[in-house]
C-alpha cells in the first residue's frame, strides 16, 4: 500500500496521520479534564506544558493533513448511499476538521492571554504577550472547553457511524482507514 | 527679664526639635513610589509589585542616621500573571492569607565611598526575621527620593520550600528594588 491516496483506499500517510491525531486527541482531553484539579506542584507546570505541545503538535498535523487532502484523492463515498447520510459524512468531517483547528487555536489564544510564552517540548516559540488580557483568556477559555464538548459529540457519532458502515452494511469503509480489521463476518 | 527668657526658650525650641531621637525630618512615600521584586522560573524572568506599602522613612544623609520602617501587604503582589500570582500568595509561597505583612525596618546605615547607603535592617516575612541589608541612593530636596536594591534569599524565609525549593529551577536570591518619591509627614 503506498503512500497516496486513490479514490478506493487511503494511503499509508493519510491512515498514520489520522491515527497518530486520535491518540494525541484522547490523550489532551484525558488529561486536559483532569490537570486543573492537579495540586499546585512544579509537576502541574509539566503537566500543562506538555497538554500545550501537544495540543500544539495536533494542530500542526491536522493542517498538514488538510494540505495533503487538498492535494490528493480521497476515497469515494460508497455507492447508494443515501444523500442525508451523503451530508452527514462531509458536515461531520468538516465539523472535526474545523475544531481540530478551532480547539488548539483557542488554546493557543488563552494561554498567550493569561500572559505566558507559547511553550513547544523545551523551546519557546513565542514570548509572553506582556500583559494579561482578560477578555481574550474568558472568550478562548470558552471556545476551548465547549468545542471539546462538540468534538466528544461528533467523535461518537464520527465512531459509530464506522462501525455501522463495518458490522451492519459491511462495506469497506473502516476498513480503509484500519487496513488491519478482516471483513466483519 | 521674663521676657528675655521667653525669647530665649522661643529660639530654643526648633533647636531642641531638631536634635530630638527622631532628629532628621520624617517622610512617607507619594503615590509614584514603587517596591518590587525580580525572580526567574525555568530560565524565565518574571517581576512583580507590591502595590501596596507604607513607610516611614527619616534619614539624614550628612549624619547617616535615621530610621526606616516599612510594611508591605503582601496580598498586594502582582506578576502581570494570574495563576503565577494565585501561586504566589498561596500557602507554599507568601502564605498571604495567614500572614498578611511583611515588615522591613532599619535604624543603623553606613555610607559608601561612592556616595551610596547601605541600611543594615531586617526583613520579617512569613513569621521569620532576617538581617538584610539594603543598599540605596538619596537624592535630597523637598521631596527626596530614595533608590535601593537589595536581595532577599527566598528559602531562608521559607518562600517556595518543599515542591518549589530546586534553586535550580527557581534561584534562591530574589532581587528587590524600590523608588520611593518622599514627601515629608504632616
Amino acid at each position: 500500500m503506498p503512500i497516496h491516496n486513490t479514490t478506493e483506499r487511503w494511503g499509508h500517510l493519510s491512515i498514520a496521520l489520522h491515527w497518530l491525531t486520535v491518540v494525541m486527541i484522547l490523550s489532551l482531553v484525558t488529561v486536559g479534564f483532569v490537570m486543573e484539579d492537579l495540586p499546585n506542584t512544579p509537576f502541574k507546570r509539566d503537566v500543562y506544558l506538555l497538554h500545550k505541545s501537544f495540543g500544539l503538535t495536533v494542530l500542526a498535523l491536522t493542517a498538514l493533513r488538510l494540505g495533503w487532502r487538498f492535494v490528493q484523492p480521497t476515497p469515494a463515498l460508497p455507492d447508494g448511499m443515501p444523500a442525508w447520510q451523503r451530508w452527514a459524512a462531509h458536515g461531520g468531517h468538516l465539523g472535526l476538521y474545523g475544531l481540530m483547528i478551532a480547539i488548539p487555536a483557542s488554546g493557543w489564544a488563552y494561554n498567550w492571554a493569561s500572559n505566558f510564552a507559547t511553550p513547544y517540548f523545551g523551546w519557546t516559540l513565542m514570548a509572553r504577550a506582556g500583559a494579561v488580557d482578560r477578555e481574550l483568556k474568558a472568550i478562548a477559555g470558552a471556545v476551548h472547553e465547549w468545542g471539546v464538548y462538540a468534538l466528544l459529540a461528533l467523535l461518537v457519532a464520527h465512531a459509530g457511524a464506522a462501525f455501522y458502515h463495518h458490522y451492519q452494511l459491511k462495506d469497506a469503509v473502516l476498513r480503509r482507514m484500519a487496513p488491519w480489521l478482516k471483513p466483519a463476518a | 527679664m521674663r521676657f528675655l527668657l521667653a525669647l530665649t526658650l522661643a529660639l530654643a525650641a526648633p533647636l531642641a526639635l531638631a536634635t530630638s531621637p527622631m532628629g532628621p525630618v520624617r517622610y512617607s512615600p507619594t503615590d509614584g513610589s514603587t517596591l518590587g521584586f525580580a525572580s526567574s522560573y525555568d530560565g524565565e524572568t518574571f517581576e512583580g509589585r507590591f502595590a501596596q506599602f507604607s513607610a516611614d522613612i527619616a534619614f539624614d544623609p550628612a549624619s547617616a542616621a535615621g530610621r526606616f520602617d516599612v510594611v508591605i501587604q503582601l496580598a498586594s503582589a502582582g506578576t502581570e500573571n494570574d495563576e503565577r500570582d494565585e501561586t504566589l500568595l498561596g500557602a507554599d509561597f507568601f502564605n498571604a492569607s495567614a500572614m498578611p505583612q511583611a515588615r522591613y525596618q532599619a535604624a543603623a546605615f553606613r555610607k559608601l565611598a561612592d556616595g551610596r547607603f547601605v541600611a543594615d535592617g531586617t526583613l520579617t516575612l512569613r513569621g521569620i526575621t532576617q538581617p538584610v541589608p539594603l543598599t540605596f541612593r538619596w537624592t535630597p530636596g523637598a521631596t527626596p527620593t530614595l533608590e535601593g536594591t537589595a536581595t532577599v534569599k527566598r528559602l531562608a524565609f521559607g518562600i517556595g520550600t518543599g515542591d518549589w525549593d530546586d534553586t535550580e529551577v527557581m534561584p534562591d536570591a530574589v532581587s528587590v528594588t524600590t523608588r520611593l518619591v518622599l514627601q515629608p509627614k504632616p
